[in-house]
């Protein structure tokens, strides 16, 4: 059977993680296309309803990349998406989506190297955990 | 240091002799106007504003229903302050929700004088009806609950209040206290200065505190916290998978009953009922193909999530949401898990100050360092 | 008012952090700007370090416009900077000016790159096949690039080219190159500019160990690097991987490391006598990352001579740096390195504490390698026939920094001063363009910003038609490109869209010819071109778009370019043409949910409101008013002029405060524009930008006047500090550095008999519970009156007792000078200050001198404490009144240490001076400058225009709980008490969105960012499998 491919929803700040994935692909370090980038203006905008969203039309995991605390441009926006983070991980935990399928990461704009390593990383994760609960539909590889 | 008024009465006095007190306090001018629990023309016990000693008559605070979590009252009442000071009789998880509206500005305490009665738990509306039926009185159920019995032929008190750990009103100014208070008498507790001004011009005689009733209360929100956290345990035991979840969530129609009778949902109107949520054609087409299939009405599971996330940090377990629901859909256990928890992480307890700030409305640079793990 | 469209170019001739704001701030303004850099791209200095003292964190973007986001890149400063005002030219030189102030021509040499970006598709075969490897100068040699290169990694456009020193012309590079991008024969292009106004901000050359002798006996391995070097190994894009700082010379991780300051500074006998002002913040900052990134068991170890942590905030960093980090500090001057067998580094150092010497080992040694004289000066100096200083630096005006004497309309910023830190280099970037505005002209017109042709009111209700257009020009075509056919064919699938045309190339007018009348045959109302670079010609498609009647936020252009052809292999056509397919797909769902937004325009109260008439207050009020701009002037004294201005005579280094301040007060009075308002104070203010009101209270007679201001700037400045150690009061003959000044000035005192004098330096000051911050200026004022007491007699002995010697900069010199007029200079520790008493009503001093080691005990015909500066007490009440922040100083808090120095978090209120923090008078009058130029920007258009996205209230599901008020970091919601409802300040909404997030139910959201939109986006990502079954 054809290996299971985890779609992984990515909200990248547009000033750090952003940056860091074009970088990342400039210096021609490819990351995994299951890795599908959603550009936000802050990682503080990401509203807990994106995340369920994703999970719910069926997405294996969500990442969450921002600056790194102190870098946002907008202050403190990154702080509080670490808040949201934690209820969120609380919440999905309970019913069976657990930690493990939503990740934030703080990745500087010259980061592009930890941006591939935690794609790979996430990536591998989900593969080893499988198809989310929610998942009704795997991608299969052509 | 608290101080206690004793009321003693005769058998179906109870109401006589607080209605007296009442009345004593809005005589004296203690306060303009008061909220309180009474008996309704025909049947059924509901809050009742009365700006008059002489309206008192029907008075009925242990009246074993909660038609309405009264925080959403309370807020109406005090939102736009109305210049009267008034007393309000409150459960003490309507004093907690209240808590949690003024912190979100949609109440004020500036002007109110919080009583907190004991609460030994609520029938459903209906199940009220057959105990008023049945000749119950506020009296018998009390002479019952205070000896561990609530049940009556077929029903008991809702299930939110049976793992009710928190029987007594905190952040009140004045307790009216059932629990550890023997037969045939209650106690008044002066919590605040407020409160003991209250007391002293209704022209109350203080005495010292009832003897048993710390070991009392003590004792009830132990064997409560033993019954919640077994709940707990088992029902995290069957909503475990997210099939669970929905299997519990299946008969869900989108009517938002849940939420209209949240005392923390405070929306004017939910996100879920504004244009965000109307989708095109398109897109449930669109859905149906991507999922295979699509159930309707779509967001259920959404929709409670997300209200998860919204109240989490407030939640303070009343279960009107439960007693709400017209498909008997026990949503209570679902929110207050998911409440515990997160209030939890956040070392947070809804209803506990009002001083503490609510969880995502503060936040700081080097706290809860392990949800990225990350160090530089 | 009529609206006012500035006109006028300004050259900028340096695009490092300090010339890329005052290119900012001038094209904010409305002003054209040419931004040339000698080297291959932007950022300078600043595109080498990846975290700034004293945060720690990089925070370049905060210097992007704030207001006219709409006209600016709003991406990462690291990628690249555009301003539809500003014209960049990398590789840039200025070979040539002539003419006069207003009109100079500048000719310009553009050096040749040999590679086309605009034909480059940047599949980097080119550098694949080529065979030349040299060291990589981003890098400093730490890494290899070939010699056909990008300059800087986050590069976009990539902006490849050729080194041709190192090209061998082999050719193979010309031969894979699929575009024709590449052409060996290119040549330099000379290019003659008209201008109006001249910035130079070129930098600053860095001592560098292989050109000079003095470092011989320092680097004596490749583990030895420079200050600037070590930076990179600080840099995933450097050398830093797997949470590891190594060694250049072997790859083992470094565990111990040392700094040696002053490298190439401080050094008269090799005619470098001047401090590089910011090595030391630096060292400190490196010590701590490379303990933060390098694990906590790195030792890092910094010898230096006095640690010159005079900025604001340095002094609580370097205490941080040592009582949490455990970063060593040794007070020695290191005479060499050297390398052992085993590779390690030995450096034997004198410890004052125990008086011996010993010998430590390290991994790496870091050179805090300073500035070195000053080319760049001469060949200004030549080059616009400029006076030079003694010291070989461009001569600027009294009193100014940026200002080059004798130069009308030319002005200089940043490091070329002398190296300056990230909030100097702000301030001087803005104020020189500030002076730069008035050598410029505002005509009035209809629009600013060149917003010729109208937005079309196109109806956002209406069902979204989409115009799809693709430009298929050379680097997206052909063999390696996309493939067009699948392109137009699955986008024509998409629901909603209309129309897809390819057009040949959208560079050309042809092209663009087409563009438009494909457009306004297609009775679509959304568009989304598909192009590359993006920026190049954004503005371009907007008034193609906006001809045919497309408003400008319905337009979307995709970069082929971009990010949809990351990771996926150059030769995959397939692939990239699929996941390019899907990104357009996902931007089309953005776009159709998206209404038509507007810019606002906000009137603007063109006045100026100033607190403080200091030098400060007057210089900000001065420079207003000459550029047409009305000023109240508030002053709680009766008197103009403020502390320098009313009782410093003089400085070391030649200023003469009082005689300047009365020449601005004539200046003041005279000036129509200004109206000065004595023993007045402001008592309460009202507001947002552009539209405040203040209540001025009138002291003497309790009167109050109502005033009506678009920006206000606080100039409180501060006075000498009060001291209640040391004995003083109890003798006569101790007294502070200032009563003796004046003292020595009024005849009052006589030295001529003194024998001995002693100084205590630090008397109350950068210490725990005192005045915890450097004052900046008490060290000048002891050598200033040292050299005094010098030179009536120069028998007197007189001790200087410091802690460190703060002569930062260009001051150094008179330092040098106290110490050749005999001056002692004694160092003491806050563990073992002097000690002071009263025997027989004369203080006897006692102290350890460390040369000779031994205890010294004095009884001075004066003792003289240096007891720093103290904030102005009103501070307190002001930040009450305009709701800004103070620090724990007393000072006021600026909206970022870095970034804006000038600014407060509240809009349309400013700071300079003391106000800001302890500062001598040329750094007064440069903030003020720039406060005033702030200022400018907004009052100087009559209105101003927000940009599009910004936060919105939807009243009707309001419930007024304000935790969107709580949330905004900018400070941009209120709750309106008297209307009861949540008010948005659309200048100063940033358009983050975490109101929109806070609140619950969409009540506040971000237009142009809302909730249906990106959960449509989320639809679109997992409803694709094209992408995956690609790859």
């Amino acid at each position: 059977m054809s290996e299971f491919e985890p779609k992984i929803v990515s909200f990248f700040c547009n000033w750090c993680t952003y940056t860091a994935a074009d970088l990342a692909g400039t210096s021609r370090l490819s990351y995994p296309p299951n890795i599908k980038i959603i550009r936000v203006m802050c990682s503080g905008m990401v509203d807990p309803k994106y995340v369920l969203k994703a999970f719910l039309n069926g997405a294996d995991g969500v990442l969450i990349g921002g600056c790194w605390p102190g870098d946002c441009h907008y202050i403190n926006g990154n702080l509080k998406a670490r808040r949201r983070v934690a209820l969120l991980t609380e919440l999905l935990d309970q019913y069976g989506i657990g930690p493990d399928r939503l990740w934030l990461r703080w990745i500087a704009a010259s980061e592009g190297t930890m941006l591939k390593e935690v794609a790979d990383e996430m990536t591998e994760k989900l593969k080893e955990l499988g198809p989310s609960p929610l998942n009704k539909t795997t991608t299969k590889v052509a | 240091m608290s101080k206690y008024v004793k009321l003693s009465f005769d058998k179906g006095g109870l109401n006589t002799q607080l209605a007296e007190f009442f009345s004593g306090m809005l005589e004296n001018q203690a306060v303009d106007a008061l909220m309180a629990p009474m008996a309704q023309p025909k049947k059924g016990v509901m809050q009742t504003l009365v700006t008059s000693k002489d309206n008192l008559e029907p008075l009925d605070p242990f009246a074993p229903v909660m038609p309405v979590n009264s925080a959403k009252l309370a807020s109406s009442l005090t939102a736009k302050p109305s210049g009267k000071r008034i007393a309000m009789v409150l459960r003490s998880c309507e004093v907690r929700a209240l808590v949690e509206l003024v912190k979100l500005k949609q109440a004020n305490l500036d002007d109110t004088l919080l009583i907190g009665m004991d609460c030994l738990g609520r029938y459903e509306n209906t199940d009220f009806l057959k105990f008023q039926a049945k000749q119950g009185t506020s009296e018998s159920f009390l002479e019952g609950a205070l000896n561990g019995k609530t049940e009556s032929e077929g029903f008991d008190v809702a299930g939110a209040c049976k793992i009710c750990e928190q029987p007594v009103a905190p952040n009140v100014d004045i307790r009216i206290c059932a629990i550890g208070s023997g037969a045939g008498s209650l106690y008044l507790e002066a919590v605040t200065e407020k409160g003991e001004e209250a007391l002293s011009k209704a022209g109350a005689k203080f005495v010292d505190a009832p003897g048993g009733r710390d070991d009392a209360v003590k004792k009830l929100s132990a064997a409560r916290t033993e019954a919640r956290d077994a709940l707990f345990a088992s029902y995290r035991e069957e909503t475990g998978t997210f099939d669970a979840l929905e299997e519990k969530l299946a008969a869900c129609i989108n009517c938002y009953n849940c939420r209209v009778a949240c005392p923390v949902c405070y929306c004017k109107e939910c996100v879920f009922v504004t244009d965000t949520f109307r989708h095109k054609g398109e897109q449930f087409i669109g859905w149906a193909n991507s999922k295979g299939s699509l159930k309707m009405p779509t967001d259920t599971s959404f929709y409670h999530l997300t209200r998860i996330t919204h109240i989490a940090a407030f939640c303070v377990g009343c279960g009107q949401c439960t007693s709400a629901c017209p498909n008997d859909i026990d949503v209570m256990p679902i929110f207050r898990t998911s409440a515990a928890k997160a209030q939890a992480r956040f070392d947070y307890e809804a209803g506990r100050s009002l001083d503490e700030p609510q969880p995502l409305s503060v936040f700081d640079n080097d706290e809860l360092l392990e949800v990225t793990g990350q160090s530089k | 008012m009529a609206e006012k469209k500035p006109t006028g170019t300004v050259l900028v001739a340096g695009a490092g952090i300090s010339g890329i704001k005052a290119a900012i701030e001038l094209a904010e303004t409305g002003y054209k700007v040419l931004l040339t850099d000698s080297s291959t791209q932007v950022g300078g200095i600043l595109a080498k370090l990846d975290y700034q003292f004293p945060s720690d964190h990089c925070g370049m973007c905060r210097m992007l416009p704030m207001v006219g986001r709409e006209y600016s890149s709003e991406y990462c400063m690291r990628k690249s900077l555009y301003h539809e005002n500003i014209e960049i030219l990398p590789f840039t030189e200025v070979t040539g000016v002539t003419g006069d102030a207003g009109k100079y021509s500048v000719e310009l040499k553009k050096k040749a790159r040999y590679v086309n970006p605009e034909v480059c598709n940047e599949l980097g075969k080119c550098i694949d096949v080529c065979p030349v490897e040299v060291e990589d100068e981003f890098n400093h040699g730490l890494t290899k690039r070939k010699a056909i290169y990008k300059p800087i990694p986050h590069n976009t456009p990539q902006m490849l080219l050729i080194d041709k020193n190192a090209c061998t012309e082999c050719g193979e590079c010309v031969n894979v190159c699929s575009t024709n991008a590449i052409n060996l024969e290119a040549e330099d292009e000379m290019e003659t500019r008209e201008v109006n106004s001249i910035v130079l901000a070129s930098g600053v050359k860095l001592y560098n160990t292989k050109d000079f002798e003095d470092a011989k006996s320092y680097a004596v391995s490749p583990d030895v690097v420079t200050s600037l070097a070590f930076e990179r190994m600080l840099s995933s894009t450097g050398t830093y991987a797997d949470g590891l700082i190594t060694r250049p010379s072997d790859g083992k991780p470094a565990k111990k490391i040392a700094w040696i300051q002053c490298m190439g500074s401080r050094n008269r006998r090799q005619n470098r006598d001047y401090c590089s002002s910011v090595c030391c913040m630096f060292a400190l900052k490196e010590a701590v990352l490379a303990k933060e990134k390098g694990g906590e068991d790195v030792e890092t170890t910094i010898f230096y001579m006095d640690m010159r942590t005079f900025g604001k905030g340095f002094q609580q960093y370097k205490e941080n740096a040592v009582d949490e980090h455990g970063v060593k500090l040794i007070r020695c001057r290191v005479q060499e390195v050297v390398r052992q067998p085993d590779g390690s580094l030995q450096i034997r150092y004198f410890d004052p504490e125990t008086n011996e010497f010993f010998f430590e080992y390290y991994d790496i040694v870091v050179l805090s390698t300073g500035q070195i004289p000053f080319n760049d000066h001469k060949n200004w100096a030549d080059l616009l026939s400029a006076e030079l200083s003694p010291q070989g630096l461009l001569a600027t005006e009294q009193y100014s920094k940026v200002k080059l004497a004798g130069k009308q309309g030319i002005f200089m910023c940043g490091s070329l001063m002398g190296l300056t830190d990230v909030s100097e280099a702000m301030s001087s970037g803005i104020a020189a363009a500030g002076e730069a505005t008035n050598f410029l002209t505002t005509i009035d017109v209809e629009r600013r910003l060149g917003e010729d042709i109208p937005e079309p009111k196109t109806d956002n209700r209406g069902n979204p038609k989409v115009a799809v257009l693709v430009c298929k020009c050379g680097n997206l075509a052909g063999a390696e490109g996309l493939d067009i056919t699948l392109l137009e064919s699955e986008l024509n699938k998409v629901k909603d869209v209309e129309a897809v045309h390819i057009v040949e190339s959208m560079c050309s007018t042809e092209g663009q010819d087409e563009a438009l009348e494909l457009l306004k045959s297609s009775g679509c109302n959304r568009l989304l071109v598909g192009a590359c670079q993006p920026y190049m010609y954004r503005r371009k498609l907007k008034d193609i778009a906006r001809k045919a009647g497309f408003n400008s936020s319905l337009i979307q252009i995709f970069d082929f370019l971009g990010i949809s052809r990351r990771g996926i292999h150059e030769d995959d056509k397939t692939s990239w043409t699929k996941r390019a397919i899907h990104e357009i797909k996902a931007d089309i769902a953005m776009m159709k949910e998206k209404p038509a937004l507007s810019v606002q325009s906000m009137p603007i109260n063109e006045n100026a409101l100033i607190i403080g008439g200091g030098i400060g207050g007057m210089q900000s009020a001065l420079s207003l008013a000459n550029r047409g701009v009305p000023v109240h002037l508030v002053e709680k004294s009766g008197e103009l002029g403020g502390f320098a201005g009313n009782f410093i005579s003089s400085t070391v280094d030649g200023l003469a405060p009082m005689e300047m301040a009365k020449d601005m007060k004539l200046k003041v009075f005279e000036n129509k524009k200004i109206t000065v308002h004595l023993n007045a104070e402001v008592e309460k203010t009202e507001g947002t930008l552009g539209s405040f009101e203040s209540k001025v209270v009138y002291n003497e007679n309790g009167e109050n006047t109502y005033l009506h201001h678009g920006a206000t700037i606080l100039a409180t400045g501060g006075h000498e500090g009060a001291i209640n150690e040391y004995s003083y009061g109890e003798a006569d003959n101790i007294m502070t550095q200032f009563e003796f000044k004046q003292g020595l000035e009024k005849g009052d005192i006589d030295v001529s008999a003194a024998e001995d004098i002693v100084m205590i330096q630090c008397a109350g000051s950068r210490e725990k519970g005192k005045r915890e911050y450097c004052s900046r200026i008490c060290c000048m004022w002891a050598v200033a009156n040292a050299l005094k007491i010098k030179e009536k007699n120069p028998d007197t002995r007189v001790f200087v007792l410091y802690r460190d010697v703060m002569t930062y900069g260009f001051l150094e010199q008179y330092y040098t000078k106290a110490r050749l007029a005999g001056v002692i200079f004694v160092s003491y520790e806050l563990d073992s200050k002097p000690d002071v008493e009263i025997v027989e009503g004369k203080p006897v001093v006692k102290f350890h001198e460390s040369v000779l080691n031994a205890p010294i005990e004095l009884t001075p015909d004066y003792l003289l404490l240096s007891t720093g500066v103290d904030p102005e007490p009103s501070n307190t009440a002001l930040s009450e009144t305009f709701g800004v922040d103070l620090n724990s100083d007393g000072f006021f808090t600026e909206a970022d240490s870095k970034w804006r120095p000038i600014e407060f978090k509240k809009m349309g209120a400013f700071l300079a001076g003391v106000a800001h923090s302890p500062m001598p008078l040329p750094d007064v009058i440069m903030q003020s400058e720039a406060a005033a130029q702030k200022a400018f920007t907004y009052l100087s258009g009559g209105e101003i225009q927000t940009a599009r996205i910004t936060s919105t209230v939807k009243d009707a599901l309001c419930v007024r709980c304000q935790r969107c008020v709580t949330v905004c970091p900018f400070e941009a919601r209120s709750y309106n008490s008297q209307e009861d409802r949540i008010e948005v300040d659309a200048a100063a909404c940033q358009g983050c969105g975490m109101c929109g997030v806070a609140c619950r139910n969409n009540a506040a959201e971000v237009s142009g960012w809302t909730d249906k939109q990106i959960m449509s986006v989320i639809d679109e990502k997992l409803s694709d499998d094209l992408e995956l079954s690609a790859i």
